[in-house]
């Protein structure tokens, strides 16, 4: 199954545009790394297919379903998001984990406390990092929480932007580690660090469509 | 007894005062010497044009135009409020109008129906100073708190689109800084009230004393102003960033770059 099609997507940013007619097919399982130099557009392929990029022209489909602003709002359910260095906002760890779960579109799933202390453990965190407040940890601590935040919503499809860019090597080997042991996972993510290069089933180069190439 | 009225010399010693502020500027070399002569003048026409105006609009006390009176009011506040925030009037002027009407009259009325316990709610001498004391204070309040929800989703844009990325509606999205721009708006209307009478004496009881009533039926007076202010302050910001929320965002939850200047 076809999780993420683009056709035709342009997206121009002060009237220039960032990349011409990209065509994109990401199967279901499938790892796709967005490679091209700084300022060609990476990140905004993502924001694009999260729908936080409303300019763009083309077509966006997630499994099958055109993203429009309809749409936008039930497929961004199916889709697992992480910022370049991401922004938990303000109070406790715990009270930030727990926040998606208070939301109307997620109200049949449960925040489970045990399956958190799990991956708390995988990502070699203190249990009770969870009472700290978010403004006290480093950007390590906060990368690793954003990601066992994303993961605690049980996504299969991620849009990961430099998701180990502030890890060190033990818990880069563990983010690699953990898409390997999830076969059914899909991915279209940004990454500088060669660390994830084996996780990619194939590279995509913004640059080669930034004048109009086809991929 | 009423309020003593100010002669013509009366006028002239106060004016005379500015000596005093203009000789500081002039000796500390601040280059406002101008703007702040303009800001004096500007100053007294603007408020002796609306003297004037006031004494038609309360000889002839009529609904209608007490209503209209205090329309203009709200339209003027809508668009300082907009400047001040730097955001543009097209899209945002009507919803905040709505928020600036509601939140101002909900605690005007009351004022009037269950305090003053007026027959008649429109009545010139009375809705039209404790509208405008209302008004005035809620804009700064205002101001701080509709150009904090704006700036910080903005600047904050990680955050907010990782909340819609977690599944939150716009209105879920948007709480936190809803919430933070409340909290930081009405600080000041919070510290204003719990000093009020250590630190300065308000200017209506200052009014009501002048006006010939006794310090404790002004200071009555003066707490009755102080929580309708605080009501009028809260529910103006949270209904006008309500409001401007469909107006100053996407309907794919983005904000809508076009709201700023």
């Amino acid at each position: 199954m076809t999780c993420i099609e683009t056709d035709n997507l342009t997206v121009t940013f002060d009237s220039r545009p960032l990349w011409r007619g990209l065509r994109l097919r990401v199967e279901r399982g499938r790892r796709v790394r967005i490679a091209g130099p700084s300022g060609c557009g990476k990140s905004t392929l993502l924001k694009c297919l999260m729908g936080f990029v409303p300019g763009f022209s083309g077509t966006i489909r997630i499994e099958r379903q055109e993203l429009d602003a309809e749409s936008v709002w039930t497929l961004r359910r199916k889709l697992a998001y992480l910022a370049q260095e991401p922004q938990l906002g303000t109070g406790t760890v715990l009270s930030r984990l727990r926040e998606p779960f208070g939301y109307r579109h997620n109200a049949g799933m449960r925040f489970d406390r045990e399956k958190l202390d799990q991956w708390l453990d995988y990502y070699h965190l203190p249990r009770g990092i969870v009472a700290h407040d978010l403004a006290t940890l480093s950007g390590g601590e906060k990368q690793r929480l954003a990601v066992i935040s994303m993961i605690m919503l049980e996504r299969t499809i991620f849009l990961l932007d430099e998701p180990v860019s502030a890890l060190d090597a033990r818990s880069r080997r563990q983010f690699v580690r953990m898409f390997q042991e999830h076969p059914d996972w899909t991915a279209v993510f940004v990454s500088h660090d060669e660390s994830l290069a084996e996780l990619a089933d194939e590279t995509v180069d913004l640059a080669a469509v930034q004048n109009g190439g086809l991929r | 007894m009423t309020a003593e009225p100010i002669s013509g010399w009366g006028i002239a010693a106060m004016y005379a005062l500015l000596v005093i502020p203009f000789g500081v500027l002039l000796w500390a070399k601040l280059p406002i010497v101008g703007q702040t002569a303009l800001a004096v003048v500007r100053m007294s026409v603007q408020l002796l044009f609306v003297g004037l105006y006031l004494q038609v609009v309360f000889r002839l006390n009529n609904a209608w135009v007490n209503l209209l009176w205090l329309v203009v009011m709200i339209t003027v506040a809508d668009g300082s409020i907009l400047r001040g925030c730097g955001l543009r009037f097209g899209k945002l002027a009507g919803p905040l109008f709505l928020g600036l009407l509601v939140g101002t009259a909900v605690p005007l009325l009351y004022f009037m129906a269950f305090i003053l316990r007026r027959d008649n709610l429109l009545d010139a001498q009375y809705v039209i100073p404790i509208g405008g004391m209302i008004l005035g204070n809620c804009l700064r309040a205002d101001v701080i708190g509709i150009r904090t929800f704006f700036q910080r989703i903005r600047s904050g844009e990680k955050g907010y689109f990782q909340r819609l990325a977690d599944g939150a509606s716009a209105a879920e999205a948007t709480r936190p800084y809803l919430i933070s721009a409340l909290h930081e708006a009405i600080a000041p209307t919070l510290a204003t009230i719990a000093t009020i009478g250590l630190v300065s004496l308000p200017g209506m009881m200052t009014g009501v004393i002048l006006g010939g009533a006794d310090p404790m039926t002004a200071i009555l007076y003066q707490i009755a102003i102080m929580i309708a202010i605080f009501t009028g302050t809260v529910l103006t910001i949270l209904l006008g960033i309500r409001l401007c929320r469909k107006a100053g965002f996407t309907r794919w939850g983005t904000l809508n770059p076009d709201i700023f200047r």
